[in-house]
């Protein structure tokens, strides 16, 4: 059957007019039914449902912090927690009711910890909040054999992540430690950054096995971007020498330079590899902002900003490489449709 | 049913619904063809980044510009900013097809809203300790440039602040 996928694609490429798409969508069966519109309601009701449930969970123990004991905010919130467990083992995913029920017990999880922190003030930091619950929601992930409960769970991990590399102070215990071994801010987001990087890589091959229903392509591309990020981070911290957010100052030059050339090595291989597969042009896209940002930093570095040129020079810059990335880009997005109209979303 | 690609394009031939006048390009040229990725199907990673940089680019330029004129009070930035707008608007006119003229037209748009609302604000707002007014105004502005500016990207992007600007105007307003 033709998909709707390759209706679009064909409505896009040949500008069909409007008589010729109303045809087209008959024809192939792809207009959508009654069913099939309350298929696509049920589900975004249901998405909508997960998060407000979720949300209006944690909140109602929020706002009713006043008139409940400690072990009354417990037992609201484990009972929640302890009934979503109930339910994804009665219906175990991948139905999608268990899967529901573990998205909500993986919510559960943060306001639990939340929770725990705010009624013992266990003087704990908040990454570590957000680590403890990425250990504790990594069971129902994999339990779950769902794309979305994946999502969140690496969106947690990456919170925890960007915490412990950007938001503490050089004060911290963990820094004093850090730099006795050598450690840069920049090493620190350089591993966020092959964290993620792998872990697209890891989806991507689970993409072809037969546990292909929990890792959808969007989350192999969400988590290069959450990789990428981290990326032209730490190459900004590097090309600032340091001496931006790091606790080092500018003994750290060689470290840095380790930095800057294993994310470019790591993208020459990512863009080798994209180009010789001519499945999906976002990988490309991703380099390309990550080294119109780096190089824009470098620039930043270099310049002057007293000088009146100096902005104009960076603006034009920016203009510049961004307008030949795009070019460069739709030629590819052009050549590589032809081979497989659907490769931006099946790759 | 149609299974195929093929069979479907051949049945939208014979039935005269896909012909060499359907496959036109922007500047209404037959081709016969089928058309590949203009600004219409460009992919929204790709519209992202040219978004980012005409954003960062614009903010950039708006300095080069301040630095430069030094406009010295809320009326003259405000003029700047408006000059910057027209220029935007006639380069996008002028090559609307041109990436390196449409991506320098996005950034001295952005340049100029800034201009035009930071001149505005101080001239109307200054005592006003609420950002309602000024999210109107750009409200306003934004609406206004939907209309105006000849370009998708610019036109995607405007609608997005619009929206922006709507919800603080009633966060704040009401």
């Amino acid at each position: 059957m033709l998909k709707r996928l390759d209706l679009d694609f064909l409505a896009t490429e040949y500008r069909l007019p409007e008589p010729a798409i109303d045809l087209a969508l008959d024809l192939t069966g792809n207009r959508p039914d009654a069913q099939a519109w309350l298929k696509f309601f049920g589900r975004l009701l249901g998405a909508a449902g997960i998060g407000a449930l979720g949300a209006g969970m944690v909140f109602f123990v929020a706002a009713n912090w006043q008139h409940y004991g400690v072990i009354g905010r417990f037992v609201i919130l484990q009972t929640a927690f302890v009934v979503c467990a109930g339910i994804a083992l009665w219906r175990a995913p991948p139905q999608i009711v268990g899967q529901a029920a573990l998205m909500l017990a993986t919510l559960l999880i943060g306001g639990l910890l939340a929770l725990f922190g705010q009624s013992y003030q266990t003087g704990a930091d908040v990454y570590e909040l957000f680590f403890t619950w990425t250990a504790l929601a990594l069971p129902f992930a994999l339990a779950g054999f769902s794309g979305a409960l994946w999502a969140i769970w690496w969106s947690v991990l990456n919170v925890a992540l960007a915490l412990y590399c950007g938001w503490l102070g050089h004060e911290h215990i963990i820094w004093v430690l850090l730099d006795r071994w050598g450690i840069g801010k920049s090493t620190l987001l350089m591993a966020a950054c092959v964290v993620n990087l792998a872990g697209a890589r890891l989806f991507l091959a689970l993409a072809r096995s037969r546990f292909g229903g929990a890792a959808p392509y969007w989350l192999v591309r969400l988590l290069a971007a959450f990789g990428f990020v981290y990326g032209t981070a730490a190459c900004i911290v590097a090309v600032s020498n340091g001496n931006v957010w790091s606790a080092r100052t500018a003994a750290m030059t060689g470290q840095n330079w380790t930095i800057v050339v294993s994310f470019a090595v790591i993208c020459a291989a990512i863009a080798i590899a994209t180009v010789r597969s001519k499945r999906d042009v976002f990988p490309i896209a991703l380099i390309a902002g990550s080294w119109i940002a780096i190089s824009t930093a470098t620039l930043i570095n270099q310049i002057k900003f007293g000088d009146v040129d100096a902005f104009f020079v960076i603006s034009i810059w920016l203009i510049a490489t961004s307008t030949v990335a795009s070019l460069i880009l739709m030629k590819c997005v052009r050549a590589w449709r032809i081979v497989d109209p659907r490769a931006e979303v099946t790759a | 049913m149609i299974t195929s690609t093929e069979e479907l394009i051949s049945l939208l031939r014979t039935r005269g619904l896909l012909d060499k006048v359907t496959a036109t390009d922007d500047r209404g040229a037959e081709s016969g063809a089928p058309l590949s990725a203009s600004a219409h199907d460009r992919p929204w990673y790709v519209t992202v980044l040219l978004g980012a940089s005409g954003w960062v680019a614009g903010i950039f330029l708006l300095l080069f510009v301040f630095t430069l004129f030094k406009p010295d009070s809320a009326g003259a930035a405000f003029v700047t900013g408006v000059v910057l707008l027209i220029a935007a608007w006639g380069l996008f006119m002028v090559d609307r097809d041109g990436a390196f003229v449409s991506q320098l037209a996005l950034a001295l748009s952005v340049a100029g809203q800034i201009a035009v609302l930071f001149g505005a604000s101080e001239s109307l707002f200054k005592h006003s300790r609420s950002i309602a007014g000024l999210a109107t105004l750009a409200l306003i502005l934004q609406t206004v440039l939907i209309v105006v500016m000849p370009n998708r990207l610019h036109r995607m992007m405007s609608a997005l602040f619009a929206c922006a600007a709507w919800a603080l105007a009633v966060r704040y307003g009401l």
